[in-house]
């Protein structure tokens, strides 16, 4: 499969609007004027206000990697609002993490649409547990195809992980999944706080599984 | 990794003949499917009563001594399948024609029904006509019944009348209905092309049948029985038929390619290559577009505002500003109505080939950038400059649908279409991108069926500019440059006692005499007339054979199946030397035209009015179109033209086929290849070439092609 994603098109007007491209047009306004009068800019604008190539604030950072088709680096958060945080990764892909759980991906063509995965999120805040889990991709004829996984959520005890260059102590969990014609497992590192500081997640079939942590 | 596919059988078997895992009466039918020398699912020569997989082409060329078959099948339905074949023998001339040295070429057309799948101890049966169109020299009917046995074996068995019903026939078991039943008429083609209802299943009838046995999953071994006797083969000396029996094997090297040997009748050779095509399934997956904008989420407070500051965001700095940012998106902005609570747009998607997706992108953009108070999204695309319809979202449910499983489907729900709405109130924003345009590209041309000549390319470069003088006013051309072509030089055809004008019979010399010339050269208008009463002008020279003025209305509410439309022009035939000239022939044509939307994802047009010769008549179309863009169909033409005047064909019928580009390279575009495999054009039945007619330029931004793309909104 080849995988080549040009950072172009939405990206590029990404970057318009989050200003880069100069002191006019809604990237400014969003900036100041819109930023400030919705209230809520502080995502949006933040990701606008540290343009690529300087120095961006690490917790908007993730390290991200995609072993199957070849693509590991840095991903850079482009907005965070409705506890969903949507990072823009190497090669021009974007990954959308609700509280932590990839629910969507775009620009890797086999693209994860959407999930469900609340249920998955409370069994490990319960400390394991069952969970169905929902995930949608697109087929060849352009509809929506719904597939549900039966999960078991298991503590697998403390760990002490790499995040960025230091060592972080926390709680494992592995998600074991099984759904029509594939079997797949996913693991979850939690801080003390609950929040899921490293994860490998499950994609779908041709990209397999995403790899996200803090840094 | 420890990914586990765990396959059900069926699911990848265009491949394997029944590969491993257990056979289920659903998917039975189209697995290990290999094709015959006619093209269709099959042993050797004779046909099997299988289907191939809904909605796939087969595209299969056979060859043995003399004889060329190609063959494309398409499976029309899951249990109806149609085949069109193009044939070319050497030294062959129908039964009750004189013996001539030449070669004999010919179109013919089958169709197969299978009653019923397969099921643990019942065979599939399936009944079909081959070459009962046209001038029916394969003309055989069938009815068959197949049976798979375990994993790897496959037993077909069938009764033949016509072809199949000549070697080691019996009296007609039919005869028992009716003596009409007993003999079957001799052929009696006239110019061809027409129903040969009087001999469907008439005369002698006789049994045929084989084996299929795959020992792995890329070769299947084949022995059959052939109840053909090849009698005007061997009377005039082409085959030597020695034995029924026929052996053959197929191998598949990679999906999609079946290679086939076999040695027939105890003394020929012949080979097959099929190539498949299916257009539910994508080379490059569900494509490679770049990644959208994310959407932000307002909190509680910001949603609950009820007006912005517009001395802070002055509207101008807003319209501005989203023109520039969708532009990135390939999107041409045009105007802007903003309200507290509200933002209206128009704008012409250039990249997306669902307009869905395009307005899955702007949302998103709006959900960024607009103040916390817009809530409410309407979106009206545009194509040529005319409104097609409005879409109107609520920026709650684009926040809280997105990424959410069963968010796709809760948007189309809650989405609300309509016709667009007035211009009244929209602020024409000024044009950021080029009005005009140009390209330079290769094209091609191949002119197949013409029993003269049967295959003729041409080759060459054409520039194409255009320049849009408003949005909905656009001057175009195409000029183009011949570079190769295998044309002998074609004869002027001048109408004899009786025949038409040749409207079209002279296409020939126009690739002749015009090596360098116009091939078009227009001035289009677009217009609405009333919110579902769409109007088009076109004014120059309209087409490689024809100028003059051609204009249009429609009607088309945006959701509505039905479609009415209405065409009058004056076409002038131009000079073959692709100038300015014409000819001294001109003809007001022109159509009334009905468009119908099937909700089974058929859709049919009739034409009703006067042809280019100046012949009354009508035009069938019905295609069958797949949510990603393809679509395959046909159409026939019956005008008051009688069938010995046409010529050749008896009437005007063809196949066609449109295949979108995004499918092909996996990059978002907007365009498509489209293909017409007509009969031989001749000058009944034959209609101006104009381009951009409403009904397809409409049709795009209304319900129906609207939900076929809706599964894109968040891609």
């Amino acid at each position: 499969m080849t995988m080549r994603i040009r950072l172009t098109g939405a990206l590029t007007a990404l970057a318009l609007l989050a200003g880069c491209g100069g002191g006019d047009g809604l990237g400014a306004a969003l900036q100041g004027g819109l930023a400030s009068l919705t209230g809520t800019g502080g995502a949006a604008a933040s990701a606008a206000a540290a343009p690529a190539g300087t120095a961006a604030d690490p917790a908007t950072l993730r390290r991200v990697e995609l072993a199957t088709i070849g693509i590991v680096g840095t991903a850079q958060q482009l907005t965070a609002s409705g506890g969903r945080q949507t990072f823009a990764g190497p090669e021009g892909f974007t990954y959308t993490l609700h509280d932590g759980m990839l629910v969507s991906t775009r620009g890797l063509s086999h693209d994860l649409m959407a999930a469900d995965t609340r249920q998955s999120r409370a069994a490990l805040r319960a400390g394991g547990g069952e969970a169905l889990r929902v995930h949608e991709t697109l087929d060849g004829l352009d509809r929506i195809v719904r597939s549900e996984f039966a999960c078991t959520i298991t503590a697998r005890g403390a760990e002490t992980i790499e995040i960025g260059n230091r060592q972080k102590e926390a709680r494992r969990f592995d998600e074991n999944c099984r759904g029509e014609g594939v079997i797949f497992d996913n693991h979850y590192w939690i801080d003390g706080s609950g929040r899921i500081v490293s994860s490998r997640q499950f994609v779908n079939l041709s990209v397999a599984y995403l790899r996200s942590s803090d840094l | 990794m420890t990914i586990r596919a765990m396959r059900r059988g069926g699911a990848a078997s265009l491949l394997a003949l029944l590969a491993a895992g257990a056979v289920s009466a659903q998917t039975v039918s189209d697995r290990g499917l290999s094709y015959t020398l006619y093209g269709t699912p099959g042993l050797i020569e004779t046909p099997s009563a299988l289907s191939a997989k809904d909605g796939q082409i087969a595209a299969t060329v056979g060859a043995f001594d003399g004889q060329t078959r190609t063959t494309f099948t398409f499976q029309l339905l899951p249990n109806l399948s149609g085949s069109f074949r193009y044939t070319r023998i050497e030294d062959y001339t129908l039964p009750g024609q004189s013996v001539r040295d030449e070669t004999y070429f010919d179109r013919s057309f089958d169709l197969r029904y299978r009653f019923n799948d397969e099921t643990a101890t019942m065979p599939a049966v399936a009944i079909g006509l081959q070459d009962f169109l046209g001038t029916g020299a394969y003309s055989a009917e069938y009815l068959v019944a197949t049976k798979t046995f375990g994993d790897t074996l496959r037993v077909s068995a069938g009764l033949g009348w016509g072809r199949l019903g000549s070697h080691g026939g019996f009296d007609n078991p039919l005869g028992v209905l009716s003596s009409d039943f007993d003999t079957r008429p001799g052929l009696d083609f006239g110019e061809g092309g027409t129903f040969a209802l009087d001999q469907l299943f008439r005369g002698d009838a006789a049994l045929f049948g084989g084996v299929e046995y795959a020992p792995s999953e890329t070769l299947t071994l084949k022995v059959e029985y052939s109840s053909d006797a090849y009698d005007r083969e061997s009377e005039l000396g082409l085959i030597e038929r020695d034995s029924p029996l026929n052996f053959g094997a197929v191998y598949r090297p990679l999906p999609g390619v079946q290679l086939g040997a076999s040695w027939l009748y105890g003394s020929e050779m012949a080979l097959t290559g099929t190539f498949l095509i299916d257009p539910t399934e994508r080379p490059y997956g569900p494509g490679l577009d770049p990644a959208p904008v994310p959407v932000r989420v307002r909190d509680a407070d910001a949603r609950a505002a009820q007006s912005w500051d517009r001395t802070a965001i002055p509207e101008a700095t807003i319209g501005a500003a989203l023109q520039q940012a969708l532009a990135a998106e390939g999107v041409e902005l045009s105007s802007i109505q903003l309200s507290d609570r509200a933002v209206r747009l128009r704008y012409t998607n250039t990249r997306y080939r669902s307009e869905a997706q395009a307005m899955g992108r702007i949302a998103r953009m709006l959900s960024l950038g607009l103040p916390a108070s817009i809530e409410q999204f309407t979106l009206e695309p545009m194509q040529r400059g005319v409104p097609l319809s409005a879409v109107t979202l609520s920026r709650s449910d684009i926040e809280n649908f997105a990424d959410v499983a069963g968010g796709t489907a809760a948007l189309a729900q809650r989405r609300v279409l309509d016709d667009a709405g007035s211009a009244a109130g929209l602020a024409e924003l000024p044009r950021i991108d080029d009005r005009f345009s140009w390209g330079i590209a290769p094209y091609g041309r191949i002119t197949v069926f013409d029993s003269d000549a049967p295959f003729q390319l041409e080759l060459g470069a054409q520039l194409t500019a255009s320049y849009e003088i408003t949005d909905s006013l656009v001057a175009s051309g195409t000029f183009r440059q011949q570079l190769y072509t295998n044309r002998e030089d074609p004869e002027l055809v001048v109408a004899e006692e009786g025949e038409p004008h040749p409207v079209r019979r002279n296409a020939a010399l126009y690739a002749k005499e015009g090596t360098t010339g116009i091939r078009d050269l227009t001035l289009a208008h677009y217009g609405r007339l009333a919110p579902d009463v769409y109007t088009r002008a076109t004014l120059g020279y309209l087409e490689e054979m024809y100028g003059g003025a051609s204009t249009e209305v429609l009607w088309k509410p945006a959701d509505s199946r039905l479609g009415l439309g209405a065409e009058v022009n004056y076409a002038k035939q131009r000079d073959f030397d692709l100038g300015l000239g014409f000819q001294d022939y001109d003809v007001v044509t022109g159509h009334a035209s009905a468009y119908y939307d099937f909700d089974n994802r058929f859709y049919g047009q009739v034409d009703v009015g006067r042809y280019l010769a100046g012949d009354w008549g009508a035009t069938f179309i019905l295609d069958r179109e797949f949510e990603n863009g393809w679509s395959v169909g046909g159409y026939f033409t019956l005008t008051d033209l009688p069938f010995e005047a046409f010529g050749e064909g008896s009437f005007d019928k063809g196949i066609r086929v449109s295949i979108p580009l995004d499918y092909v390279v996996g990059q978002p575009t907007r365009r498509e290849a489209s293909s017409t495999l007509a009969s031989l054009q001749r000058d009944g039945g034959a209609r101006l070439r104009v381009d951009g007619r409403l009904y397809e330029v409409v049709r795009d931004g209304h319900l129906n092609d609207l939900d076929d793309g809706w599964g894109r909104f968040w891609k």
